[in-house]
């Protein structure tokens, strides 16, 4: 069995607890990859810096002293704890799984708990909060395995609800992040971009950096078929009548244009964005995570 | 007036369901989904949605109403077009037939008569005219005892008329001009419809009326026609003929002077008999009078309008004799159309266009007379039930009719008429059962077949009953050698059959408001029976006055009476009739005698056999009318109107006859029993516009596509 088979969300579905899902996308993702992808986390050499009264000499770079007779300081990528905040968007569409064999939450709950551990392993705090609009629930940043537990149990029992208000959302989490930390947003953005943002900006200002995970199933991204369906909205129950077939162009030219509006304005905002799909594998999802996160 | 010409082709209407259940169908197969969220959906696509519905609702739409123009297509719409009976610029129309001359024994020809009854136009008339004046002194004192004086128009005669009147007044077409300019430059508009019966030269009365319509331009001929003439008078016209139900009375249509028009109320009293008849009103202008002809001889009538101002003050018309009219106005006669007497013309042809006194019951009881405003409502005659409108269709040389025929056919039964329908061999039976006899649920025709020799004819005396007022004859009709095969229709009564029952003659059937009946016999052959004239008045007459009236004797005619090879046979006594009889013995066939019964040209029969009291007459072998005279009163008629014998002169002269009326289609109105080529250029088809239509919803059905299309694909 390939990686991609043993990680993919149709297999690690059929398994039984988050911690051993995140334990095997983790070890997936960090299969012949040595990087942390968080600064100051780890001993790594980052770069030299001319010594100036004051700093502490203990970073002071003895052989570069003795060949070169001149005062350098090592600086390594990050020296302090990070608190890592995870933030799923649990609204009654998150529970959607079309044409995938997980849903969005489900997906979600996988990538956020491979952070925690991963997180954990490197001694940031961690945090996690879930909601709708207002967050139901808040787990402030600790770094303790009893937290991590308690975190993945959090994860583990999470059940989609409500009606998506990222605004709010992210409003009210900003209220409580630290400067300083980082924070992952997994949501699927079925909201106006401009109530996404105005709640993302709160975010960005209060701390470094941010992600956002823009999670959509395959029928979200590819769109129905069929002549005469009538659609239900999951949150709002309401409901339209639509020829999927003769309507799809529209959608996914709509759908590009709203997911490059939201892209380019978390540019701006220097936000990670990124979306991915049920159906992907999810040490690809988290390399690519990563991997930006790194970038 | 709209018609459908194939309305079995509306069963095909079942394919309108189909885009509707496409439609319908499509609707119901609606499935529900879930689905995370309707930001895009709702707001961007609504407008989308919306154009979507209106685009397949408007697809319907197109698509029904293709469907439903192909089907009317296919249903062959007809639309009757009057619009040439009713130009505006009508000013006059007269016809001479100069049958009446032949009424006159010593008279060298109808058309002789006409010449004589012509303003002299002062030149000495040649050798042989001084019987010509005999003749007309005697017909204007005729008419001067009955109040008339008398001046003709004779505009077309026949025979050696042309020659006669060219002899005498040296251009006859000239003479005509000057007599149709003399009453055309009358104040007002006159439009007067005689009936035409016969016209024996057609080439003669081609060159005259033609020279007459060049020389007259604003002359325009209402040819009334209700015998079996309308063959040729539809040939001359080319052209145009109007069922005239209401032939053989006379209409006339006459428009006020402005003056008269002016006043009102323009009263117009008639009398008839010196009796007050009815009153008229002048509508726009235009009174419409329907003269009762034939209500009986020494008729006579008159009209007027009370305050003046017609270009005839007073109009005058009278029966002098049984069969003829005068019509005078302002002291002169305008034209002399003979006619036939009533009572031998309804015993003794069935075939007419309006034959009221066939033995079938009317829709009205008879109260006789007419009622005001010129509406006929029974004669009365021999107590029948009321009016009854006859329509013969003679289909022996129907081939290659347009299916307009049949449905005017059809439409004249649904509306209260009569109609008789005969086969001949050379009948396209496929067309007669698709467009007649199943539309009028007659059933269906087959193949032509011989019949048991000898096998006599035999009467559902019930059927009979049921069928009308017909009486008992103990006797048969006679027999019949070939007949169609015939599948009735549940509804079809057999009323004479050969053997068993199912072996059909004569059916019959009501049919909404009229009566259908069918000769399953071939009227094509002569010896088809042992009644050997062709085609169709014999047998009807035998029909109805044998079959239907009691036999032979029970009218007083012996015309029951047969005889091989295109003789018609008869009794001296019941061809003399009332009056003395010019019909020779064997020994007294000689020289200089004057035999009453003449072929369509006014020529004797060449086998006039007389044998004791039993007279032979024929053969009836020339394309026309032949009728048989008894005294001055028409006994029977013997109609050929079957293209194969005639004579090849006479298919040149009608070529040329039609050659030369060519000019004037358009302007000659001919109106007289529709038959199929007359019918069909009174019909205007639809089906090429249904088609141009269908073809339009199919490119708008196109275009509606392609801009949703391009609406749906524009980024």
């Amino acid at each position: 069995m390939d990686l991609n088979t043993a990680l993919s969300p149709a297999y690690l579905s059929s398994l039984k607890g988050l911690s051993l899902k995140a334990k095997l996308v983790l070890e997936g993702t960090m299969a012949g990859r040595h990087l942390s992808p968080f600064h100051g986390f780890s001993s790594e050499f980052s770069q030299y810096k001319g010594y100036v009264p004051g700093d502490d000499i203990k970073f002071l770079d003895w052989k570069v002293y003795g060949r070169n007779d001149q005062l350098v300081t090592r600086q390594y990528r990050d020296e302090t704890n990070a608190s890592v905040y995870l933030v799923l968007d649990s609204s009654e569409s998150m529970g959607f799984s079309g044409g995938g064999d997980v849903s969005k939450l489900e997906y979600a709950k996988v990538l956020a708990a491979s952070l925690a551990m991963m997180a954990f392993g490197q001694r940031d705090a961690i945090s996690v909060a879930h909601g709708a609009g207002e967050p139901s629930a808040f787990l402030p940043p600790r770094n303790s395995a009893a937290h991590l537990r308690q975190a993945l149990q959090m994860l583990e029992s999470l059940l989609p609800a409500g009606v998506t208000d990222l605004e709010s959302l992210f409003g009210r989490m900003a209220a409580r992040l630290k400067s300083g930390s980082m924070t992952f947003l997994f949501t699927d953005l079925w909201q106006d971009p401009k109530a996404v943002l105005t709640g993302l900006r709160e975010i960005r200002f209060k701390n470094q950096s941010a992600a956002l995970v823009q999670i959509l199933a395959p029928e979200e991204t590819a769109f129905l078929d069929g002549t005469h369906l009538e659609l239900l909205d999951m949150e709002t129950k309401e409901s339209v009548r639509i020829s999927a077939r003769h309507l799809k162009p529209q959608y996914l030219e709509t759908l590009a244009a709203h997911t490059e509006a939201l892209k380019s304005e978390c540019f701006d905002l220097n936000v990670k964005f990124l979306r991915v799909e049920t159906t992907e594998p999810y040490f690809q999802a988290m390399r690519r995570l990563l991997q930006r996160q790194r970038s | 007036m709209f018609s459908l010409l194939s309305p079995i082709s509306l069963w095909f209407g079942a394919a309108l369901a189909v885009p509707l259940m496409i439609h319908f169908l499509g609707r119901q197969r609606l499935q529900r989904k879930q689905f995370p969220s309707l930001l895009l959906v709702r707001e961007r696509f609504a407008k989308s949605m919306h154009r979507h519905r209106l685009k397949n609702l408007l697809l319907l739409i197109l698509r029904t109403l293709l469907i439903l123009c192909l089907l009317l297509a296919l249903a062959n719409p007809a639309l009757e077009s009057r619009h040439a009976a009713d130009k505006p610029d009508l000013s006059l129309a007269l016809i001479h037939n100069g049958i009446y001359g032949r009424l006159h024994a010593g008279v060298p020809g109808a058309a002789g008569l006409a010449a004589g009854l012509l303003p002299a136009s002062g030149a000495p008339g040649p050798e042989g005219s001084d019987a010509l004046e005999t003749q007309w002194s005697r017909l204007r004192a005729l008419d001067s005892s009955q109040g008339c004086v008398t001046q003709v128009v004779p505009v077309i005669a026949d025979g050696p008329g042309p020659r006669e009147v060219s002899e005498r007044y040296g251009d006859y077409g000239e003479a005509v001009g000057r007599a149709l300019a003399e009453a055309g430059s009358r104040p007002g508009t006159v439009r007067i419809q005689l009936p035409v019966f016969a016209w024996s030269d057609m080439t003669a009365s081609a060159s005259v009326l033609s020279r007459a319509l060049k020389e007259n331009p604003g002359l325009q001929l209402v040819l009334t026609d209700f015998s079996a003439g309308t063959g040729k008078v539809n040939a001359f016209a080319g052209l145009r003929a109007i069922a005239s139900p209401d032939a053989p009375t006379l209409n006339v249509q006459a428009r006020l002077s402005r003056a008269a028009a002016a006043g009102a109320p323009n009263r117009i009293r008639m009398t008839l008999n010196g009796r007050p008849f009815q009153d008229l009103s002048a509508a726009g202008g235009i009174v419409e009078v329907t003269l009762p002809m034939g209500e009986g001889p020494r008729t006579v009538g008159s009209f007027s309008l009370t305050k003046g101002g017609f270009a005839a003050p007073d109009l005058h018309f009278c029966f002098p004799e049984t069969g003829s009219l005068l019509l005078a106005h302002s002291g002169s006669a305008l034209a002399s159309l003979p006619s036939l007497g009533r009572d031998s013309y309804y015993r003794r042809i069935a075939h007419v266009a309006s034959a009221r006194d066939i033995p079938w019951p009317g829709p009205a009881p008879g109260t006789g007379g007419m009622k005001p405003g010129g509406t006929r409502t029974g004669s009365g005659n021999r107590g029948t039930g009321g009016p009854v409108e006859l329509k013969l269709a003679y289909l022996a040389a129907e081939r290659g009719a347009q299916p307009e025929a049949y449905a005017h056919a059809v439409e004249f039964v649904k509306r209260g008429g009569r109609l008789i329908i005969g086969v001949g061999r050379e009948s396209d039976i496929p067309s007669v059962n698709r467009f007649l006899l199943q539309p009028l649920r007659m059933g269906r025709l087959g193949n032509l077949g011989e019949t048991a020799t000898g096998q006599p004819i035999s009467a559902d005396r019930q059927a009979l009953g049921r069928f009308g007022r017909i009486p008992i004859d103990p006797g048969s009709p006679g027999t019949v050698r070939k007949r169609f095969a015939y599948a009735p229709d549940s509804g079809a009564a057999i009323l004479l059959f050969q053997g068993s029952p199912t072996e059909a003659v004569l059916a019959a059937r009501d049919f909404q408001h009229g009566k259908v009946l069918l000769w399953t016999t071939d009227i094509d052959d002569l010896d088809w029976t042992d009644l050997g004239v062709n085609p169709l008045t014999p047998l009807l007459h035998q029909a109805f006055q044998e079959g239907a009236e009691g036999g032979p004797g029970g009218s007083g005619n012996e015309n029951r009476s047969v005889a091989s090879d295109s003789v018609y046979a008869t009794t001296l006594d019941a061809i003399a009739g009332g009056g003395e009889s010019d019909i020779p013995s064997d020994g007294d066939k000689t020289a200089g005698s004057q035999p009453a019964v003449t072929d369509p040209d006014g020529r004797p029969f060449t086998k006039v056999r007389r044998d004791g009291n039993r007279l032979r007459i024929g053969p009836f072998d020339r394309l026309g009318i032949h009728r048989i005279i008894a005294g001055k009163d028409t006994f029977a008629f013997a109609v050929n109107l079957s293209r194969s014998e005639s004579s090849p002169d006479q298919d040149s002269g009608k070529t040329e006859f039609l050659a030369a009326c060519k000019p004037y289609r358009g302007r000659v109105t001919v109106l007289g029993p529709s038959d199929p080529v007359s019918v069909e250029a009174s019909v205007r088809r639809l089906w090429p516009a249904l088609i141009l239509a269908a073809l339009l919803l199919l490119l708008l059905e196109g275009l509606i596509s392609a801009t949703f299309s391009l609406r749906r694909n524009r980024p």
